[in-house]
């Protein structure tokens, strides 16, 4: 065990056999305050009441990571993401991640079932049979089954336009996609 | 209200006299000062002293994004008694700065999606444009503008991008490029969310004054902490210069030699100068600035100031003074207790000003030469809306009072919608101003005929 200062003034415990830093009150505070921020859009019980916000209570926990440190670096841009983001210290983010990824993907009033589209077989190899995201050597998957139609279908868009470009393997398959194959899955996979 | 503010009130009311007897001026110090869209109304005068700032999470730190819609049919924009506000042009997406060459062209970025530089002559009564043209595009987060050398016969335009500063070739008359652009600037810090790069010259053309956002909200990542503090803060640096890989250079107005050279700090602690404008006649530069997030509804103020060489405005240990912010990585820093510089002009939290412009003189009323226009985007982290409006800050002998008037607003619509965000701030040769919206992709006239008061 051994004892690190940092912050100037908070003593931080540092417990090597766990890995797990103690005391930093001000570090909880931060995450804190963060996610009671994030429950403001993103819904008191995980899904918000605004389609082209994402569910992301019971989210991969490696997706959520990296995408909260991808808005913080500026490799995912969005102006309140990135605030929200770049206000957490790395340690801060896995936890936030690990938190969110805990708790249970929410249901939200519904998008009806729809026929499965061509393409969804591309979408499998990566997120799984039932799309509910994996671990894939492309990086984590997110869970498409059950989220908001608007939000996937920006997403898309925005992987296939250039305005998403944090995951090489969506660009190229979103651009291969014309608009109204992209939508299809959207309908297809927020009825799941 | 205290007597100070009292005080300042009447004299606020004596400055307005002129303008329309018949107008009653609200005049909010102290508390209640502070507030949403609600309380907002043409005329309305604020002052926010550094000294009521709230205390940190007093409120919850809340996000509500706004949604941009079309115009509603039964919106309107609402200005003072005498102004009037059009549509000067529309279809202009991701409209962000505007400036007027000097033979009054109205050169417009539009940073996004494409990054492009727009031109447009306005008609002869200066109510629409009668030419616009394309003149560069492919300048990814294309943002400040700025002519060069100054004065009337300018050779290149100079376009600040995140990452870059570049130029164009440029000669009156020219609504498009007539060469490409070349790199001046290549090594200003990107990433973080803090992108616009705004881009002015001191009027000697000696100095090429370029405005760096910080890479973060609050600095939660900075470490390693330099072994010596004095020395880091020495040229090209000053006091309170961030450091790290994510915030070194940032946080910033910057100074170069207008050949690209010569990188200094010229003042540090900004957070994110979003708007930077040299005062003409004085030379002094001035930042419209977005302060930290996740602190609640009320802390801290937004702001403009003047801004001095090798001063520091306290991001990201300090705000407004001397009200300490304790998240920042790397440690605190008691050296700067009482160093950081107040701010002249405090705003309504999270109004998120953004383009600032100084009234030339020669439209709006005689006693409002030299006030600076601002306008502010809007909040979102905020549970009510604030911001969405152009104000204007009195100046009195070049220097702000500190107060700011609500001078057009009207864009909210409800609690959630808004359909307008205001970016920019900029007048005509004939002393109308013109400012743009990049929620709707427009660019709108303000113009002011003293008989409209006379008749009331």
């Amino acid at each position: 065990m051994r004892f690190v200062w940092i912050k100037g003034r908070c003593a931080v415990v540092w417990l090597a056999m766990f890995g797990i830093g103690v005391c930093a009150a001000r570090a909880a505070d931060a995450l804190d305050t963060a996610l009671e921020t994030c429950w403001s859009c993103h819904g008191a019980n995980g899904a918000g009441n605004d389609p082209t916000v994402p569910v992301i209570w019971g989210q991969n926990a490696r997706y959520l990571e990296k995408q909260i440190r991808d808005f913080s670096s500026g490799d995912r841009e969005d102006q309140i993401m990135s605030s929200m983001a770049s206000s957490l210290r790395r340690e801060d983010i896995s936890r936030a991640a690990a938190l969110i990824a805990a708790k249970p993907w929410p249901g939200h009033a519904d998008t009806p079932a729809a026929a499965a589209p061509d393409a969804l077989a591309a979408c499998q190899g990566c997120h799984g049979a039932d799309l509910s995201g994996g671990d894939s050597p492309e990086g984590a998957a997110p869970r498409l089954a059950g989220q908001f139609a608007d939000y996937l279908a920006t997403a898309m868009s925005g992987f296939a336009g250039g305005e998403r470009a944090n995951q090489k393997t969506m660009s190229a398959m979103m651009k291969a996609l014309k608009p109204d194959e992209r939508a299809a899955l959207a309908k297809y996979l927020a009825g799941l | 209200m205290t007597a100070r503010n009292l005080l300042a009130a009447s004299s606020a009311l004596a400055l307005i006299a002129g303008v329309s007897t018949s107008l009653a001026i609200d005049y909010r110090g102290g508390n209640s000062a502070y507030g949403d869209w609600h309380v907002d109304t043409p005329g309305l005068m604020r002052k926010i002293e550094p000294g009521d700032v709230a205390a940190p999470l007093a409120t919850p730190s809340a996000a509500n994004r706004s949604k941009v819609v079309p115009k509603p049919a039964d919106a309107a924009l609402k200005t003072m008694p005498g102004f009037t506000v059009a549509p000067f042009a529309t279809g202009l997406q991701g409209a962000r700065v505007i400036r007027i060459a000097p033979n009054g062209d109205i050169f417009l970025s539009q940073s996004r999606p494409g990054g492009q530089i727009t031109v447009m002559r306005a008609s002869k009564d200066g109510s629409k444009p009668e030419m616009t043209e394309t003149f560069t595009s492919g300048l990814k987060d294309a943002y400040g503008i700025a002519f060069y050398p100054p004065g009337p016969n300018p050779k290149w335009v100079y376009i600040g991008m995140e990452g870059k500063v570049v130029r164009l070739p440029y000669k009156n008359g020219d609504m498009k490029a007539t060469g490409p652009a070349e790199d001046i600037v290549t090594d200003l810090k990107i990433g973080g969310g803090h992108w616009t790069r705004d881009v002015s010259f001191s009027p000697d053309g000696k100095l090429m004054y370029v405005a760096v956002g910080s890479g973060s909200n609050v600095a939660a990542e900075m470490s390693p902490r330099p072994d010596d503090l004095k020395a880091w803060e020495k040229a090209p640096h000053s006091l309170g210069s961030a450091w790290g890989a994510k915030e070194e250079w940032r946080a910033n107005v910057l100074t170069y030699t207008p050949d690209g050279k010569n990188k200094q700090v010229y003042a540090a602690g900004i957070r994110n100068c979003s708007g930077l404008t040299v005062q003409p006649g004085t030379g002094t530069v001035f930042c419209a600035t977005n302060e930290r997030d996740l602190l609640g509804d009320n802390t801290p103020p937004d702001y403009v100031t003047s801004v001095k060489k090798g001063g520091y405005y306290g991001w990201p240990w300090y705000y407004m003074g001397n009200h300490e912010d304790t998240r920042p990585d790397g440690g605190a820093r008691p050296d700067l207790a009482g160093k950081a510089i107040v701010p002249d002009v405090l705003f309504q939290p999270h109004s998120a000003p953004l383009g600032l412009s100084f009234n030339p003189g020669g439209m709006f009323p005689a006693e409002w030469k030299g006030d600076a226009f601002v306008a502010m985007h809007g909040s979102w982290n905020r549970s009510l809306h604030t911001g969405y409006k152009i104000v204007r800050l009195p100046f009195k002998d070049n220097k702000p009072t500190g107060e700011y008037q609500d001078f057009v607003l009207g864009f909210t619509a409800g609690e959630e919608n808004v359909w307008g965000r205001p970016v920019d701030t900029q007048f005509m040769r004939d002393g109308s101003l013109l400012f743009s919206d990049d929620g709707n992709g427009v660019i709108y006239r303000v113009t002011y005929a003293k008989e409209k008061v006379a008749a009331k």
